[in-house]
């Protein structure tokens, strides 16, 4: 019957009236993206700079020096994390039930280039979800994309999931993206939010970042407590460091090092929340420049979640 | 003597020699029955009169009746009958033109016939206004004059439409000659004018119609049955037309309107208009008032519109002919101190009209609405929206609370039918099940929707009820706080339904209101799904203009 006929084009005209980004279904795919949140490592700042001043007893210069590598580090997790965060703003171009595509769009900031990004999800036998992400690049008219961020996230959501996430600087290398400031080697980010502590863990390879091989890895409290454990130069000397603090910033920290003559040795250190030490164990004199480095009592130590001595 | 004056005392001794031929050609009449004589009918309502002219509001309203009873009791087929509404002056010449040949092609091969036609419009400096066009009233006469059918009756409501019958003027008709013409049937023209040449013919809001149609098709349903034979004569028809136009217009500001006519028909018998001895008979459905009942009678339709109006003298059995429905017929009482008032439920069969039986009820309870005043309200209220589908309410769409406002022009379609503007706003919170084991999303969001609705309206008893379609349109807004990084969502489509609603008037322009739709959702983001929902809407109503 003809007006039987004439329902397909209204049916039609109504789906065509009808727009928007209004999915579910894409929220639940972002939710599984870490955010910067999920992998900053949270350490508190040391005591305020005039407090330092008055410390007698002199400051506690680890402790100092772990607040700027972890903003260093920090700063790296943010420029994958932006990588990442493009397709928040963005609409799918493809929507399958277990898979969006953002892209191919044009790299305005690399003429030549275009980029993409996947995110598939898979369900596993328990039940259990999880999500892999890819941005990719390639020159155009090349039939292949490679992969520069890559990412593992279990879980529905990354603020209760764990995962890793992967940027190579190499591949933008390769594909001409990148520019004088592209380090070279790879950031790998590892994070772990499933229960207490969260633990968010850094690799650096190759350099990047002007780090040389690096890892940091790093356990939080709801409470602000924390530890954390990384290796890096100072001049010459390499110097491992553990250290665990609690919510208001005083802490303990074991440092083991050696020197640009093979020479090893350690130290410990505790210091208050105004990071103004209040024991030092160093027998070789090794962390202050007017000996000896060693005061107080390893009883006026704070209690710290996970005390490295 | 003014010119309306002179009209009167014409048309008055016009009727009166009419009555005389009528009664005594009432035998004829009897067996002049509608169904002997081939009827085609051209009716027409034209609103728009062209440049400075208000349109008229109830011209195309009063065409769709008087077809109505043309081709009901009126005994015209409907294939005979031409419905022009707001067609122009050459759809209509033309379709005289085609009816004029249809009436010939009958009466070449055996049938008598008659050709009506019936004009509701503009008419200015002697012409029918037609919108852009006009058609002169000469002209209109001539052709009706010699249009090919026995009987031509032209019936004009009309500003100053009595012109057409001004050039030869008012004059009686020629008395029947009863023995021998008894088998040639009456044979001429016919015309009668809403209002004479110098007179405005009036409409009004209050019944939602010009005055003339409105008492010339009460009388053609059975209030002009003044010999109470069940055949509305023309003679009878304009009587009762005549009387009840000039007393409903004694005191209105445009003056009173004095209908008047050209009679210019010999041959024997008088021309039959209605027939509703299917009414008496028991055939057809109908009120009856019993001989000894008097006073005005007015008979409500559903929406407590008046569709028939019989001022009823003691002395005669008075039919009123109506389809099957559910009327209801109030009765002022003579002292002013109230109405009578009852619901009937008409059928297939006559329904008695027993004022003992009747309500009596305060007269600011008057059951009859009218047109005017009322015709335009806004409603403002608050309401909720629930999907149907658990999924999606729990999920995508949840519970939303709305407020809204909505400007409603109830009856002005016609047929009860009424249409409105609504706007809406509101919103909610939900949350989004992430699953396995993680922290449900919570999200804010927010509803703006719109749309157009027709809706056909009823009365029942102090409420109305009204039940039709919606158009409209809806945006959503989302956004994920507790999440400020997840990017906020929207979303536009349409959303047709239906509605329908409940009125409860509590003084004379406020009333409470309520409503329920039901609409249909395309949603296409993640999948293509058709869902439903519902919205409740609770608010008064209030009344412009009245």
């Amino acid at each position: 019957m003809r007006w039987v006929n004439s329902l397909g084009p209204a049916a039609a005209a109504l789906a065509l009236a009808a727009c928007g980004n209004y999915s579910t279904e894409d929220v639940r795919f972002l939710a599984a993206l870490p955010t910067r949140g999920d992998l900053h490592v949270h350490v508190p700042a040391s005591g305020a700079s005039s407090a330092l001043a008055a410390c007698d007893t002199g400051e506690a210069t680890v402790w100092q020096g772990a607040k700027a590598v972890s903003d260093g580090l920090d700063g790296g997790v943010d420029f994958i994390v932006g990588l990442v965060d493009s397709v928040r703003r963005l609409e799918p171009s493809e929507r399958a039930e277990d898979m969006r595509r953002w892209g191919p769009f044009d790299d305005d900031r690399h003429p030549g280039r275009e980029i993409q990004v996947v995110i598939t999800r898979v369900t596993g036998p328990d039940g259990g979800v999880a999500h892999r992400f890819a941005f990719e690049a390639r020159v155009k008219g090349q039939p292949d994309f490679t992969p520069v961020v890559t990412g593992a996230f279990e879980g529905p959501s990354a603020s209760v999931g764990k995962g890793s996430i992967e940027l190579s600087f190499e591949a933008l290398w390769s594909l001409g993206m990148n520019d004088s400031s592209t380090p070279h080697g790879a950031l790998l980010a590892t994070y772990d939010r499933t229960g207490e502590p969260r633990r968010v863990s850094i690799a650096i390879v190759g350099g990047a970042l002007g780090l040389g091989s690096f890892s940091y890895d790093f356990e939080g409290w709801v409470d602000g407590s924390g530890s954390f454990s990384y290796r890096i130069p100072k001049g010459l000397d390499k110097l491992y460091i553990s250290s665990s603090f609690d919510s208001a910033g005083a802490g303990r920290a074991a440092v083991s090092y050696v020197t640009w003559l093979g020479l090893g040795g350690s130290f410990e250190q505790c210091w208050d929340a105004a990071a103004c030490l209040v024991y030092v164990n160093d027998p070789q004199n090794y962390s202050c420049s007017t000996p000896p480095c060693s005061l107080g009592e390893v009883a006026s130590c704070p209690a710290v979640p996970s005390p490295p001595f | 003597m003014s010119s309306a004056r002179r009209a009167f005392l014409l048309g008055a001794a016009a009727l009166a020699l009419l009555h005389g031929t009528a009664r005594a050609a009432e035998a004829v009449a009897r067996s002049a029955a509608v169904s002997e004589v081939r009827r085609f009918a051209l009716v027409a309502g034209e609103p728009d009169g062209g440049p400075g002219a208000v349109r008229l509001r109830y011209a195309e309203r009063d065409a769709r009746r008087m077809h109505a009873i043309l081709t009901g009791v009126g005994g015209v087929r409907p294939g005979d009958a031409r419905l022009l509404l707001s067609a122009g002056a050459p759809a209509f010449m033309k379709a005289l033109g085609e009816l004029s040949e249809a009436a010939g092609r009958a009466g070449a091969a055996g049938e008598r016939t008659l050709l009506l036609v019936y004009y509701s419009g503009h008419a200015r400096d002697g012409a029918l206004r037609l919108g852009q066009g006009s058609i002169p009233l000469d002209a209109l006469r001539e052709a009706l004059a010699s249009a090919r059918a026995d009987v031509r009756v032209g019936l004009l409501d009309s500003c100053r439409s009595g012109a057409i019958v001004r050039a030869k003027g008012v004059r009686p008709a020629p008395s029947f000659d009863v023995k021998t013409a008894s088998d040639a049937g009456p044979r001429g023209l016919v015309l009668v004018a809403s209002s004479a040449a110098d007179e405005d013919s009036q409409e009004s809001d209050a019944i939602g119609a010009s005055y003339f149609t409105h008492h010339l098709a009460s009388g053609l349903l059975g209030g002009a049955d003044a010999s109470g034979d069940g055949l509305v004569t023309l003679a009878e028809a304009y009587a009762y037309a005549y009387a009840r136009t000039v007393g409903s217009t004694a005191s209105s500001a445009a003056g009173v309107q004095h209908p008047v006519f050209l009679y210019d028909l010999g041959g024997a018998g008088d021309v039959v208009l209605s027939d509703l001895t299917g009414v008496s008979a028991g055939r057809a459905g109908g009120i009856v008032i019993p001989a000894a009942a008097e006073g005005l009678y007015v008979v409500l339709d559903g929406s407590g519109r008046a569709v028939a109006e019989v001022a009823k003298a003691q002395g005669t059995e008075r039919r009123v002919a109506l389809p099957a429905g559910r009327y209801t017929v109030k009765k002022r009482l003579p002292d002013e101190s109230g109405l009578l008032v009852a619901s009937l439920d008409v059928g297939g069969a006559p329904v008695p009209v027993d004022d003992g039986r009747m309500d009596r009820v305060p007269l600011d309870r008057d059951p009859q609405k009218g047109f005017g005043g009322a015709r335009y309200s806004v409603v403002t209220g608050v309401g909720l929206q629930r999907f149907f589908d658990r999924a999606t309410r729990d999920g995508l769409f949840p519970p939303a609370a709305l407020g809204g406002v909505e400007v409603a022009a109830r009856d002005d379609l016609g047929h009860g039918l009424g249409w409105g503007l609504d706007l809406a706003i509101g919103g909610g919170k939900g949350q989004v099940d992430l699953g396995d084991g993680a922290e449900p999303l919570p999200f804010t969001f927010d509803e703006l929707g719109g749309g157009v609705a027709i809706w056909k309206e009823w009365g029942v008893g102090p409420v109305d009820l009204s039940a039709g379609l919606r158009f409209g349109v809806t945006w959503l807004h989302r956004t994920f706080e507790p999440a400020a990084e997840l990017p906020a969502q929207q979303f536009f489509t349409v959303t047709p339904g239906l509605v329908g609603a409940a009125r409860w008037r509590l003084t004379r322009s406020l009333s409470a209101f309520g409503r329920v739709r039901t609409s249909w959702l395309f949603y296409d983001v993640d999948q293509n799904r058709s869902l439903g929902f519902v919205e409740g809407f609770l608010g008064v109503e209030y009344a412009l203009g009245e």
